[in-house]
């Protein structure tokens, strides 16, 4: 019955074929929404930060860059593979006085640079509305470009964080190389990432070249952050899995033969 | 001045009327084995090693001189012997030492209670991004079109490229799993050249090939951070070569 569903719905697919055979590169760069509950809870739980006294802060969203390949084997459909980078980023200060004198205190204040980061690849598909009959009879849609991307595939997730002392009103410090130690955890998993496009057409003859917005939705969640062979975690008792999933919009620049 | 252009003109024109196949756009993927010089960074570390204190003691002591690059390129035919484009890079090497450190305590029938075994692992990255062009000699006018010879490539790749490069000291030697170490970051200029033999699998309507290249890389970064712990010789602080002879393969498509 499944097969049959399938077979139903892509026959009249296939029997479009026109202009297969293009080879496409496109690269792509979006913002995207986060879902970081358990990171951030992490992150602002006084038993990780080893403080008392700090900021709060959370890490709601960030930015990718993308690159695709593909080929058009039929008109409404192509196939390729993609490569993705995603990154966020935030600080937090953490503060620490200290008593050098009875009654005198000096405060101390440490910086926190934090940041998820995720390297992802996998296979994509486009099924190119703007190659249906009735859009490519329309004179005035010929130059619009739709497409709906759909990418799966793994990726494996760094969160990363490194301290760095800073000089206050009260107090020099000299760093002694602190800011050069990171503290890195990783994790892994399925991302499915579903998207429309709306671009511009600028050439289709002997090259095919677009520029265009995107928007979809991406499904993104790891396993628990663990660090090293040993598999340690950053807080024991405290499982973190990194969410990466929400909205995404952005650009995309489509060039190809 | 007037021969030197004269000079390009003669031999630059006749290449030119051999344009065919231009406007192709193609990728290519590529890995290869280097054999970089760390001389430096080897000597610096083995002055480290020879400050430790006398508590620690080193039973193996690997040097780096071997990395491994994985490439991608995107690249478009301007004429039938050249093609320019952009290429990106990631390679890394590593040094795997391993240390015994032997904690002050009383000793048991004269052999010391707390014997701790550590490893420290360094390891150097560099993630490339440049221009490069190839030189096609395969379509040159001698080279053969109609028998077996048609059906091999032969190219010269010229690259400039930039790098962001890290200098890593950690105990964990497989950083994809996470680590607690510390992070050098430096920069540098890459510059390659290679000679590429390769098979033409298909030629039309796409193209792809695979081959094998091998040619010279030079990459050499600005100092390591003084601040960094390793580098406590403040005035001696270490360069990243990652210059040297390198070999590989590859595999290209488009059309």
């Amino acid at each position: 019955m499944r097969y049959l569903i399938i077979v139903i719905f892509f026959s009249p697919l296939l029997l479009l074929s026109q202009e297969k055979g293009t080879f496409k590169v496109e690269l792509e760069s979006s913002y995207k929404t986060f879902n970081l509950k358990d990171l951030n809870g992490l992150i602002n739980d006084p038993y990780y930060t080893g403080y008392e006294n700090y900021d709060k802060v959370s890490i709601k969203n960030g930015f990718s860059y993308g690159l695709q390949l593909s080929y058009n084997f039929i008109a409404l459909l192509s196939l390729g593979i993609y490569g993705e980078y995603q990154y966020s980023s935030t600080s937090q200060k953490l503060y620490y006085d200290i008593e050098y004198l009875p009654g005198y205190y000096l405060q101390e204040i440490t910086l926190k640079n934090l940041n998820v980061r995720s390297y992802s690849f996998g296979l994509n598909t486009n099924i190119i509305l703007n190659n249906l009959p009735f859009w490519k009879n329309n004179s005035w849609l010929s130059r619009i470009e739709s497409n709906i991307n759909i990418q799966t595939g793994y990726g494996k997730v760094f969160f990363s964080s490194s301290s760095e002392m800073i000089p206050t009103d009260q107090m020099n410090v000299h760093n002694a190389g602190t800011e050069l130690y990171n503290d890195v955890y990783s994790s892994s998993g399925f991302q499915l990432i579903t998207s429309l496009k709306l671009g511009y057409i600028f050439t289709q003859k002997k090259y095919f070249s677009s520029m265009g917005l995107k928007i979809g939705y991406q499904y993104f969640t790891t396993s628990n952050i663990e660090q090293g062979s040993k598999k340690k975690s950053p807080m024991i008792g405290r499982e973190t899995k990194i969410n990466l999933s929400g909205l995404t919009a952005g650009i995309y620049l489509t060039f190809g033969r | 001045m007037k021969k030197i252009i004269g000079v390009l003109f003669c031999v630059v024109v006749p290449y030119l009327f051999y344009a065919q196949e231009k406007g192709a756009v193609g990728i290519e993927i590529n890995s290869n084995l280097n054999l970089i010089n760390t001389n430096e960074l080897n000597d610096y570390i083995d002055g480290v090693i020879s400050d430790w204190p006398d508590n620690m003691t080193l039973l193996n002591r690997e040097k780096m001189t071997i990395g491994r690059d994985f490439g991608l390129s995107l690249n478009y035919q301007v004429a039938s012997l050249f093609n320019i484009g952009i290429y990106s890079k990631f390679s890394k090497g590593q040094s795997i030492n391993d240390f015994r450190t032997i904690i002050p305590s009383e000793p048991i029938m004269g052999i010391p209670a707390d014997t701790v075994y550590n490893g420290v692992t360094y390891t150097m990255t560099n993630t490339i991004i440049g221009i490069y062009s190839n030189f096609s000699i395969n379509n040159m006018a001698f080279w053969p079109k109609e028998n077996w010879l048609s059906h091999v490539e032969s190219k010269v790749t010229i690259g400039v490229g930039y790098s962001y490069s890290r200098f890593i000291n950690s105990g964990e030697p497989k950083l994809i799993k996470g680590f607690f170490g510390e992070v050098n970051p430096v920069s540098g200029i890459h510059l390659m050249g290679n000679l590429k033999i390769g098979y033409k699998l298909v030629k039309n309507p796409v193209f792809s090939s695979v081959g094998i290249q091998a040619g010279y890389q030079y990459l050499i970064t600005s100092h390591l951070k003084r601040e960094s712990l390793i580098t406590f010789k403040e005035n001696e602080a270490p360069r990243l070569n990652f210059s040297g002879l390198t070999a590989g393969i590859y595999l290209t498509f488009g059309k």
